[in-house]
Parts: structure tokens; C-alpha cells; sequence
């Protein structure tokens, strides 16, 4: 029978909490995604990069600890998770409402003409 | 009754998906129709991962699982579709994997730009597909 160390056991919860919190993270993130502002991604933008940095560096160092391999894909799918809330973020609820272009095209819906959609 | 339909681009793209190697995306109609199969006209517009907005439509960027390859939402689909507001209609405009042979990351601003123009050319011009929700998303002539 194998006996896991102290150390081994206290490395795993800590991953296990840190997970947690990362899937709480970007689950507020989610259901904030609508309100959010360009002043609030001033705010938390950065600090969002830094954490998904830390988390890749994490996860690379994970692959050298073997006890924290039951945790890479989970780690990998935060990290991926993350990564395109920052895109979506910026991409669209802070650049978006000052694409001209964009904000043109979507003015186009406001007037149009549904008689001619399909049966 | 909520109408489903489609622009061209969604169509080829859903071929291509459904032609990859190995049927490794052919779980993606199921998921597309399970997601909106008697789901009310409210929750589809409501959904929280919407990304654009004006007075009479919203464009969603829906997060799927991929149930068949045991792939969580984070890992599944994204479906890009536009919803009016004030009629009950569903347009279908990407659809795109998060993982595999056909993987996509994220999807810009200018893409969605794109797609909801071709949405407008083709209601103008009698292009669009109405889609079956509750048959595989089978098209209906």
C-alpha cells in the first residue's frame, strides 16, 4: 500500500482550490459578460492577463510534478476558457461599440423587411 | 413558433464539419437542435453569452458541449447566432469547434461583421434555409 506524503497531499488541495476558484472566476466572468465596460476591463484586464500567465506557467510546471498531473486538463481547459473571455472582452464590450463599421452594419437590422424570409 | 434558418456561410461550414475524418465532429446538429428544442423564444434571446446588441436584434455566441466526444461546454462548440427581438426568429450564422482537426480559437469582430451582412444580402434576396429543430436540422424546401 502507498502512503502519499504530507507534501503530496497539501500540493493536491491546494491545486484542487486553486481550480475551484478559477472555474468560480470565470463563471462571474460569464454572467457579468453583458455588463461589462471598458472602464471595468481597464480595471481587471490586466490583472486577468497576469493570471492566465501564472496559470500557463502552472501548468508547465505541473507536467514536472507528478502528483499534479491528474490536474493538467483541467488546468488546460481554464486556461483556454479564460484566454477567450479576455478576447471576447475586449473584442467585443470594449472595441466593438467603437467599430463604426460594425455599429453600421448592426443599425442595418433595426429596418428589415421579414416578409421575405422563408416559409 | 419560433423560425430557425440559416445564411449559406453556417451551411458550408456545418458541411464541412460533418465531412471531417472519423465522424469526429457528427455530434454537432444534436447539439445545435438539443440546445434549442423546446427551449422559449425568451431563453434564446437571453442567453448570457451575448456579444452584440441593438434595439431590434442580438448576436449570441453560444458555448456547446460536445456530449459525443465527452467534451465539456469550455471544450464543445461555439454557435453564432442572431435573434430579433421582436419576432420569433433565429438565424444560425458559424458554428466552429474549440478542439480537434477543424479548431478555432475565437472568432473577431470583423467575421461577425461579415456574417450578419450576408444575413441582410441574403433575407433581401430569398436566400436563406429554414432549418427543422426538432430533425437533425434538416432544411425545409
Amino acid at each position: 500500500m502507498r502512503i502519499a506524503s504530507p507534501l503530496f497531499v497539501e500540493r493536491r488541495g491546494e491545486m484542487a482550490r486553486l481550480l475551484n476558484e478559477v472555474d468560480i472566476l470565470s463563471d462571474r466572468l460569464h454572467e457579468e459578460f453583458p455588463t461589462i465596460t471598458e472602464n471595468d476591463y481597464l480595471m481587471f484586464g490586466p490583472e486577468l492577463k497576469i493570471a492566465i500567465a501564472t496559470l500557463k506557467a502552472l501548468r508547465q510546471d505541473s507536467l514536472t510534478h507528478k502528483e499534479l498531473k491528474p490536474y493538467n486538463d483541467r488546468l488546460r481547459q481554464q486556461i483556454i476558457d479564460l484566454e477567450e473571455l479576455d478576447h471576447d472582452i475586449k473584442a467585443f464590450r470594449v472595441d466593438a461599440p467603437k467599430n463604426k463599421k460594425l455599429q453600421e452594419t448592426m443599425s442595418l437590422l433595426n429596418n428589415l423587411d421579414f416578409s421575405k424570409l422563408p416559409k | 413558433m419560433i423560425k430557425f434558418v440559416s445564411i449559406t456561410s453556417f451551411r458550408k461550414r456545418l458541411a464541412a464539419l460533418l465531412k471531417v475524418k472519423r465522424g469526429v465532429y457528427t455530434g454537432v446538429t444534436d447539439e445545435i437542435c438539443q440546445t434549442f428544442n423546446g427551449a422559449t423564444i425568451e431563453q434564446i434571446r437571453q442567453n448570457r453569452d451575448m456579444i452584440l446588441m441593438n434595439n431590434d436584434a442580438v448576436v449570441i455566441k453560444l458555448r456547446l458541449p460536445d456530449k459525443k466526444q465527452r467534451l465539456s461546454k469550455s471544450d464543445g462548440y461555439r454557435l453564432v447566432y442572431l435573434v430579433m427581438k421582436k419576432l420569433p426568429v433565429v438565424t444560425l450564422l458559424d458554428i466552429y469547434p474549440k478542439r480537434g482537426p477543424s479548431q478555432q480559437l475565437d472568432i473577431e469582430a470583423n467575421e461577425i461583421n461579415r456574417l450578419v451582412l450576408e444575413f441582410i444580402s441574403e433575407l433581401n434576396t430569398n436566400q436563406l434555409v429554414s432549418h427543422n429543430i426538432t430533425d437533425k436540422l434538416k432544411e425545409m424546401k
